[in-house]
């Protein structure tokens, strides 16, 4: 800088080559542009090199910052005027002015547009051109191959051109012949390849009138054409079978005289035979390569590892798992966001756990998700998986029962085996039964019979309906489990007359019958169940003295059989969890007032230790009962803390010295003893009542065991423990006490030494909890966000890449608007000024037009 | 004034020589035994109706009426009673029942007077005799008549005239007999049709059956006692609709002048005397049930309507301390003395403390009691110490309950731990490893659960092993619930409300209504007998037990 403006601009202008030597080589070769039109440009453009006037600068509110290049602060809105101005008089004022008009004269001449042509070139241009056209037109009017008289009158025979001008291999002229569009398509293929060609090559170009009246004519020769042909064919067809009528007539004749029954030729049979059997054959299925036999030690690594698999399916149901959409469902639904107002709408928080609605009935099956069909064995069998889950009830490998039954299962295998199995029990017996479908019906099949017999008549009638007899069976044996299930249940009101081995057989088949039909088993059991339900919640609320007809042999054996037909540790199970509530209700509601009572309570306990053999769930209510029980036979009332006690418990009122009684198994039937509590006296009545005792104090050594590493283990045992000592010192200090409490003093003992060693254990390794270990939850923030390298220019600092392209192409979209809406405006006005110009100067054409009239009409007057 | 008395009192003087002259004509009622009375019929019964109200001189059919009113066929004796009360109504709108001034017996019209009033009285004995008659109808006419004589009686008999009067002398013996019967029907049907619907029937109810019940507390023997209380209960249960405002009292049974000042016109007073009753009735001996549903109502049907709540601490007080299920329902009551009158209770938290016993987990007002902690433990300004306190003592019984307070008691918890963050030292301790502490216990919980103090329990060095156990629990939906503790805490806090209801019933009902979805995974083989048979052998399912 410094230099003035003047000095400026001759400097530049002598760069330039403008001024100064002209000849000199060097700038010659610095500036090769030595055409006018160069110069031009350049004077031009050091013209506004030195022109402030055209500059226009925004000034910046807070100068300049860090080196921004701000755009558009700088612009020369004149100069942009003005070429906007240009583009619009090139293109928008042609449009203004060709609007309304149809014709248009082109101006098809060589170089009058070029300026790059000399006059010379321009002249033997447009010579050759035009020697060029005249030797391509055709001499005379008769000469065939000429175009245009191709176009006014062509040969032809039946619409099609006689001309020669086109054959298959000629592509090159198409552009011309493409008019008779249709002529060239009834030809081969390629001329229909070329066809497209020509127009992706040439845009499409508007079609004359002349040339469209061509082609509808051309059209409708051809249809005639067609139309007539057709009419011919019809006409020969129909002279072709009035010839054959004849032969016709005499053949229908023939037959319909010599068609009689059997005269069918033999060799006509065979062939039909034959054709049969082809046709057979071609449907039989191939034979498949059988699976060669199995070495022994295979098979005992198949059937592992089916066990295997069988046992990881039940550890996810016991674990409770659940697919992964369900579970991401779940936890969508528990985590609330961080504004979320939860009066803005009613749910009920307990319904989440599948609790139902507190004293309405719900059904709320949230939690049935615990719950989900891993096996192929527990799937809604389809026909093919009914023939395989359908050997559970028929196959003789799996026969878990017993050894002495294998020879009856296989009975129902082959029919023809009946008679070597068992003949003592088979003599009065049917060999077909029906399936009944009630259970009055299968009362009045078993009649009389033993329970040997109940077990072979059943088999029977499963093996007469097995599935694949008929389709029809499944949905009998459907019926018949519930059926059957009903009858083993009631069995059990008369333990007494009940066979082990037998009734195991029996259990086996609904075993059976619940693996081949889960669903109507379970509803079965339900029903059961639901039954058992109302006389316990009868047997709770009514007064204390009113008979009762609650704990029954069989409701206990319902129980019994669920824990072995069912998995009893799923997580969730359909009818698990129902028997397990309604023992739960039992062992905690139920007033025990007799013996019998306190035999079904014991059971109930020591069902829930073998229930939740493998899952090892904890159960509040039988620890609580055994508890009870124990604190029956203490004298003290001093009790110890940590579990409830109802108002009235009944104590064990045992007298005498009862060293001499010796502990026994329990039974069935003890269920239905109903001595009272109050009133013991005779040994057998003893006997009983202290091997309850004793029963449960083994339950609680199974409890204990199986609850080993619960954190809780301390606090849920120490009450136990604290009464067993109670008990043991009463035992030791009262004579009378020992001698009544005489034969199960030996298991008081050791159940205390193992529960004070189990207990001293289990909370030496006790740690204190670490739940919430997951990282804490943050506390919402409002503070502003803060980026350390933050520019100006970046856009967007949005972490999500989607909607950042979003955000970007809406900016796009909202600045093209603009400048397209800044655009028509700016045409608006362009058309509103040119039209304006173009009234005044027709105006002024019209007033100067009178003006010439008044002065001639001024000079003639 | 005295001049306007002196006025009334001539002007019933002449009224009543009047009559005199008409009286002479017959022998003196009273001097005479009435010859035989009349076959009574229901005309006989009208006509000698007629015969009283046409003239003095058949006075004495009111004995025959009066007679007629032991009759055993009870159409008579209601006939007889009406005729009776009509007859009195008009002499006591005649005001020949206003008891002479002069003691001078000898002027007849005064004797009359006399005999008339000794009849008059025989009736009323009579009627209150009836209203112990088996027969329900008789005992109802006799209690309408009755309490209609109540009106008459004060509106023409009071003392001194123009003042206001309420004939407390019959309704305190109806009412005697009434609360004294073996049956309260009578008694309800009084209290719906008098007490409830006039404010002065009820004033003097409340009045009456007080001063009764301390009588009652004295003279009564024990069976009559506890029959008295039984009555007088179920009579102060079914009054409702009690007023909240002076301007409510606008129903009266007996007119009363305008502008008084009585008593009965005022809700201090009213609530004074609803007050004095219900002390005495809290004074007589009431069985466990009454006790307990008198503790029950307290807080919304006793306390509102008393003058002087405060009376009832000693109650309260007595009862919070008794413990057990009654201390539960005490508590009710108690905190709206505490949160409205500004009762202040020291220990409380102690005591509500001690209220969380082996038992509360299985008994019936367990919801309510929950509903009741938690608004006493909704301060978050409460010390950690004794939130602490709770949670664990909590817990600890939870290890024990039902599924159904498990239900309530973990998100219970859930609430106490996100309204005190200091306490979540109970779910997540890295810092415990201390050697000291460790050695002391000896790896034993250092909570102690038998400390009353809650400030003292040493529950904030425990941890809540009991609901990591409560995890496993045999019930899916419960187990689920206490997973909530190892779960982020993102949850504000549940709404106790939805956990309260539940029970056995309700959850197997929930069980039951499900629908099979999928089919029930099935024990996939039997490997055991179900019962032990005979000769040993293979293990059973049911170890120990046979089938027969």
């Amino acid at each position: 800088m410094g230099k003035s403006q003047l000095k400026q601009l001759k400097e530049r202008l002598k760069t330039s080559g403008f001024t100064g030597q002209t000849n000199s080589k060097k700038q010659q070769k610095r500036h090769p542009a030595t055409t006018r039109a160069d110069k031009d440009l350049l004077l031009q453009s050091i013209r506004e090199e030195f022109n402030p006037f055209e500059i226009k600068t925004t000034r910046q509110k807070h100068g300049d910052i860090l080196g921004r290049n701000v755009q558009g602060a700088i612009g020369k809105p004149g100069l942009s005027k003005q070429i906007g101005e240009e583009n619009r008089r090139r293109t928008l004022k042609k449009e203004l002015e060709r609007k309304n008009k149809v014709g248009a004269v082109i101006d098809r001449r060589f170089g009058e547009t070029d300026p790059t042509m000399t006059p010379e070139e321009k002249m033997l241009e447009r010579f050759t051109r035009e020697r060029q056209a005249r030797s391509s037109r055709p001499s005379t009017l008769f000469n065939l191959e000429d175009d245009d008289m191709y176009d006014a009158d062509t040969l032809t025979h039946f619409g099609q051109s006689l001309s020669l001008d086109y054959d298959d291999f000629d592509a090159g002229n198409q552009v011309s012949a493409s008019e008779d569009n249709s002529d060239l398509k009834r030809r081969a293929p390629v001329a229909d390849y070329t066809d497209n060609e020509s127009d992706i090559k040439e845009p499409e170009r508007k079609k004359s009138k002349n040339e469209v009246m061509k082609e509808i004519i051309a059209k409708s020769k051809m249809y005639k054409h067609e139309r007539q042909k057709a009419k011919e064919e019809d006409l020969e067809e129909i002279e072709n079978l009035d010839g054959e009528l004849n032969v016709l007539q005499s053949l229908l004749f023939q037959t319909s005289a010599s068609a009689q029954p059997g005269s069918v030729p033999a060799d006509a049979q065979r062939d039909t035979e034959y054709d049969a059997h082809v046709r057979e054959m071609v449907f039989d299925r191939r034979a498949k390569p059988s699976d060669r036999t199995k070495t022994e030690e295979e098979i005992a690594e198949e059937n592992a590892r089916r066990l295997k698999e069988l046992e990881e399916q039940r550890l996810r149901r016991m674990t409770g798992e659940v697919s992964e959409e369900e579970d991401d469902a779940r936890k969508t639904r528990l985590v609330p966001e961080a504004d979320d107002l939860s009066d803005d709408f009613i749910y009920d928080d307990a319904a989440e756990f599948g609790f139902g609605k507190g004293l309405d009935e719900s059904d709320s099956d949230n939690e049935m998700t615990g719950e989900k069909p891993e096996g192929s064995e527990m799937e809604t069998p389809d026909e093919e998986e009914a023939n395989s889950t359908n050997d559970g009830i028929l196959s003789d490998d799996e026969q878990p029962f017993s050894d002495a039954q294998s020879s009856v299962v296989s009975v129902t295998n082959s029919k023809n085996k009946f008679s070597d199995s068992r003949p003592q029990v088979d003599a009065g017996l049917a060999f077909a039964y029906n399936c009944p479908s009630s259970y009055k019906e299968l009362q009045s099949i078993f009649g009389e019979h033993n329970l040997e017999n109940q077990v072979v008549i059943v088999e029977r009638i499963l093996t007469l309906h097995h599935p694949s007899l008929s389709k029809d069976n499944r949905g009998k044996l459907m019926e018949f489990g519930p059926i059957l299930l009903e009858h083993v249940v009631n069995l059990g009101d008369e333990p007494l007359q009940l066979h082990n081995e037998s009734f195991n057989k029996l259990i086996q088949k609904i075993h059976d019958l619940a693996k081949a039909y889960p669903e109507p088993m379970a509803m079965a059991f339900r029903e059961q169940l639901a039954k058992v339900r109302d006389r316990l919640q009868a047997a709770i609320v009514r007064n204390r003295d009113q008979p009762t007809d609650y704990p029954l042999s069989s409701d206990m054996l319902l129980f019994a059989l669920i824990g072995v037909i069912f998995s009893t540790s799923d997580h969730f199970h359909l009818v698990v969890t129902p028997a397990m509530l309604l023992m739960g209700q039992h062992l905690t509601q139920f007033p025990v007032k007799t013996v019998g009572e306190l035999a079904a309570g014991s059971l109930l306990a020591r069902l829930f230790s073998k229930y939740q053999t493998l899952s090892r769930r904890y159960v509040p209510e039988a620890v609580n009962h055994i508890n009870l029980l124990i604190m029956s036979c203490i004298k003290q009332s001093a009790i110890p803390e940590g579990f409830p006690l109802p108002s009235t418990v009944t104590k064990l009122a045992i007298e005498g010295d009862n060293n001499s009684i010796s502990l026994r198994n329990l039974q069935l039937s003890d269920i239905m003893c109903d001595t009272l509590l109050t009133s013991l006296s005779t040994p057998a009545e003893i006997q009983l009542a202290l091997s309850i005792v004793k029963s449960d104090l083994d339950s609680l050594k199974l409890f204990s065991s199986l609850w080993k590493g619960k954190d809780a283990y301390q606090e849920i045992f120490m009450p136990s423990l604290e009464l067993l000592e109670i008990l043991e010192r009463e035992l030791r200090m009262s004579p009378k006490q020992a001698a009544v409490l005489g034969p199960i003093a030996h298991a008081v003992k050791e159940t205390a030494n193992s529960l004070r060693n189990l207990i001293k254990m289990q909370t030496v390794n006790r740690k204190p909890l670490a739940l919430q270990q997951h990282k804490p939850i943050p506390i919402p923030t409002y503070a502003p966000k803060f980026e350390v390298n933050y520019s100006v220019d970046k856009k967007s600092y949005d972490p999500n890449m989607r909607r950042q392209e979003i955000s970007k192409l809406k900016a796009q979209v909202k600045k093209e608007r603009k400048g397209a809406l800044r655009e028509l405006r700016k045409d608006n006005a362009f058309v509103a000024r040119e039209k304006l110009a173009e009234k005044k100067k027709k105006d002024k054409e019209y007033h100067e037009m009178l003006a010439r009239l008044e002065r001639t009409v001024a000079s003639q007057g | 004034m005295p001049s306007v008395v002196v006025d009334r009192k001539k002007r019933q003087r002449t009224a009543t020589e009047s009559i005199i002259p008409k009286k002479k004509r017959t022998t003196e009622p009273g001097s005479s035994k009435p010859s035989q009375a009349p076959e009574p019929t229901p005309k006989s019964i009208i006509e000698l109706e007629q015969q009283i109200s046409s003239s003095t001189e058949y006075y004495n059919n009111l004995v025959y009426l009066i007679e007629y009113l032991n009759s055993s066929d009870s159409q008579i004796a209601l006939l007889a009673a009406t005729s009776l009360f009509r007859s009195f109504a008009r002499m006591l709108a005649a005001g020949l029942l206003i008891k002479p001034k002069l003691s001078s017996a000898a002027l007849a019209q005064e004797t009359v007077t006399l005999w008339l009033r000794d009849r008059y009285k025989d009736f009323k004995s009579k009627l209150i005799s009836l209203l112990n008659n088996e027969n329900a109808e008789s005992a109802l006419t006799s209690l309408t008549i009755l309490v209609r004589l109540v009106k008459e009686e004060s509106s023409y008999l009071a003392p001194t005239n123009g003042e206001y009067y309420f004939a407390k002398g019959v309704f305190r013996r109806i009412l005697h007999v009434l609360l004294n019967q073996s049956d309260d029907e009578l008694l309800l049907e009084f209290v719906e049709k008098y007490v409830n619907k006039y404010d002065d029937m009820r004033y003097y109810f409340l009045h009456f059956s007080g001063l009764l019940a301390s009588d009652a507390q004295t003279n009564l023997s024990d069976a009559q006692k506890t029959n008295f209380t039984a009555n007088l209960l179920s009579a102060l249960y079914a009054i409702d609709n009690f007023p909240t405002e002076d301007v409510h009292l606008d129903e009266f049974w007996v007119e009363l002048p305008k502008k008084s000042k009585q008593p009965v016109t005022k809700l201090s007073a009213q609530k004074a005397a609803f007050q004095d009753s219900w002390l005495a009735v809290l004074r007589l001996p009431l069985t466990v049930d009454q006790y307990k549903y008198i503790l029950q109502i307290m807080h919304n049907k006793i306390v509102p309507y008393m003058s002087k709540p405060q009376t009832l601490m000693d109650f309260l007080t007595d009862s919070y301390d008794a413990g057990g299920s009654t201390s539960l329902l005490a508590l009710n009551a108690l905190f709206s003395l505490i949160q409205k009158y500004n009762l202040d209770y020291p220990n409380f938290y102690t005591k509500l403390y001690a209220l969380l016993d082996r038992n509360v987990m299985h008994v019936k007002y367990r919801s309510r009691f929950f509903r009741l902690l938690d608004l006493f433990l909704s301060s978050t300004h409460l010390p950690a110490l004794l939130v602490a306190s709770f949670i664990k003592r909590l817990s600890r019984l939870a290890i024990s309950a039902p599924p159904s307070a498990i239900v309530i008691v973990i998100p219970f918890i859930y609430n106490l731990l996100k309204r005190h963050n200091s306490c979540n030292v109970l779910l997540q301790r890295t810092d415990f490893i201390d050697e000291k502490i460790a050695k002391e216990f000896d790896h034993n919980d250092p909570f102690v659960a038998n400390e009353p103090d809650p400030m003292k329990s040493r529950a904030l060095d425990s941890s809540l092993w009991e609901l990591a156990t409560l995890q496993s629990h045999y019930h899916p939906n419960v187990a689920t619930l206490a997973k909530i503790m190892s779960e982020p805490f993102h949850k504000p806090a549940y709404n106790i409300e939805d956990f309260m209801d539940h029970s056995y019933n309700t959850m197997l009902d929930a069980e039951f209504s499900k629908n099979i979805r999928n089919p029930p995974a099935v024990e996939f083989e039997l490997s055991k007998t179900l019962f032990e048979s005979g000769n040993g052998g293979e293990q059973a399912y049911l170890e120990g037990w046979h089938l027969c």
